[in-house]
């Protein structure tokens, strides 16, 4: 086997696990510990989606260029964080992503549930960017209570958060443990 | 003031009257007496300006300086006009820039009217301050640190992140303010000020006249490198289906901009 592929094949286990493990710690420390427990939505419950997809995006960005090897971690598409939104991604990584992003204002999380529940169980409307779930502001939330008896719920929990602009920024690898081992093997 | 505070201020000092100084408009608006506010030797009269934003929205105000870096109180940014459209001089009242008010001592001055130069972008220090104003809005946040020793013996380089929020109107707006911010940070440095006697306004609106420029002793400038913008979307707003609260949401046209200010200091 060449260098090239057991660098590769160290890409996609040992420093894989190694960003991965740092990103969920920030996850752990940055979002989840100021989640509403009671929130039925909350970013702890898309825990594990979250952590998959973080370990399929190394993979997946890992190109060959013959002496170079790239990789990234994260998908700028899947988190909604670009124009244009990966129709493959679920409401799990959007809503981390809107965390991510930080929000200004009091909003409503409305899910799909909520809004058949709204709008009419037939309803098959679009239900905005996100196909499934979306934010609404606060104040226009309440004009559907007052005015059309929509159930009162709790505004979302990471209204009015700053965000955590850099979360995917100075991941450490330790590159001369990783070449120490991809050595070793030769 | 803690160091990180004095930083605080010279970045937000820069950012609002250097960086963002093309954003600045203009506007004659008539002066109305405020009885309710006013009492013998003060007579407050308020600008009744039609401007959309309003200049005296929060993280706005007028123009105290005519130019960055000037120590003294602007001569040219505020111009008071009497009912006759006569210059009133300015010995004869006070400014209060953050809410647009003049004040006179003598009751036989009485000011008709007022042309003011006024920030068009709000700069302000906290993210929840951006529902009570108005966009455009910059949000400077200035987050962790960790120092380290620089050379052999004393000293250290401290370095501090920043993320400036950008809240626009459109996407034009949006991108002009982003790129503007780029380019007043990208190898620029600022003034690491002291701020020994206060900052260049006093608390109630007014030029704070013993406002000294002086630079922290055993310090560099505030240097900024790693500078990176980008415009950024929120993926759980809705797309117009409903037009009106896409249009309303203050989320809908946002851009950030990061970069790591550093100093060194000799202790």
């Amino acid at each position: 086997m060449s260098i090239n592929s057991e660098l590769i094949n160290l890409i996609k286990v040992d420093i894989r696990d190694d960003m991965v493990e740092q990103l969920m710690n920030r996850f752990d420390e940055e979002i989840v510990s100021l989640e509403d427990e009671n929130d039925p939505m909350r970013p702890s419950i898309f825990r594990d989606e979250f952590k998959n997809f973080l370990e399929e995006s190394v993979v997946n960005s890992i190109q060959d260029f013959g002496g170079d090897i790239s990789f990234g971690i994260g998908s700028e598409e899947k988190l909604g964080f670009s124009e244009k939104l990966d129709d493959t991604t679920t409401d799990g990584l959007r809503i981390i992503g809107t965390i991510m992003q930080g929000i200004s204002g009091e909003y409503v999380l409305i899910t799909a549930d909520l809004a058949k529940s709204i709008f009419g169980s037939n309803y098959e409307g679009d239900l905005g960017r996100t196909g499934s779930a979306y934010l609404m502001q606060r104040r226009l939330y309440d004009k559907g209570v007052s005015m059309k008896n929509w159930p009162k719920i709790k505004s979302w929990g990471f209204s009015n958060f700053s965000g955590t602009p850099r979360f995917f920024d100075n991941i450490e690898i330790d590159i001369v443990k990783y070449i120490t081992k991809l050595l070793g093997a030769y | 003031m803690k160091r990180i505070r004095t930083e605080d201020l010279s970045i937000h000092e820069y950012i609002k009257n250097e960086v963002l100084k093309d954003f600045i408009e203009t506007d004659t608006a008539i002066l109305s007496y405020m009885e309710d506010i006013s009492s013998v030797g003060s007579y407050v009269y308020a600008a009744e300006s039609t401007m959309a934003p309003s200049p005296v929205s929060l993280g706005r105000g007028w123009k105290y300086v005519d130019n960055w870096g000037d120590t003294t109180e602007q001569q040219f940014s505020v111009i008071v006009y009497d009912e006759y459209g006569a210059i009133i001089s300015g010995s004869n009242y006070l400014i209060d820039y953050i809410d647009g008010r003049v004040i006179c001592s003598d009751p036989n001055i009485i000011p008709y009217s007022v042309t003011y130069n006024w920030n068009y972008i709000s700069v302000v220090d906290e993210w929840v301050l951006v529902e009570t104003s108005e966009v455009p809005i910059v949000v400077v946040d200035i987050s962790g640190f960790e120092k380290e020793g620089f050379q052999l013996g004393g000293g250290k380089r401290v370095p501090r992140q920043v993320t400036l929020h950008i809240f626009a109107s459109d996407t034009a707006e949006r991108d002009d303010i982003m790129e503007t911010l780029y380019d007043g940070l990208y190898n620029k440095c600022c003034p690491n000020q002291l701020f020994n006697a206060g900052t260049l306004l006093d608390w109630n609106g007014t030029f704070n006249q013993n406002y000294a420029y002086s630079i922290i002793s055993g310090s560099s400038s505030l240097r900024f490198e790693n500078v990176k913008a980008k415009s950024i979307s929120i993926p759980l707003l809705t797309i117009p289906n409903n037009e009106m609260m896409m249009l309303s949401d203050v989320n809908r046209y946002r851009a950030r901009v990061q970069f790591e200010v550093f100093h060194w200091e000799e202790l």
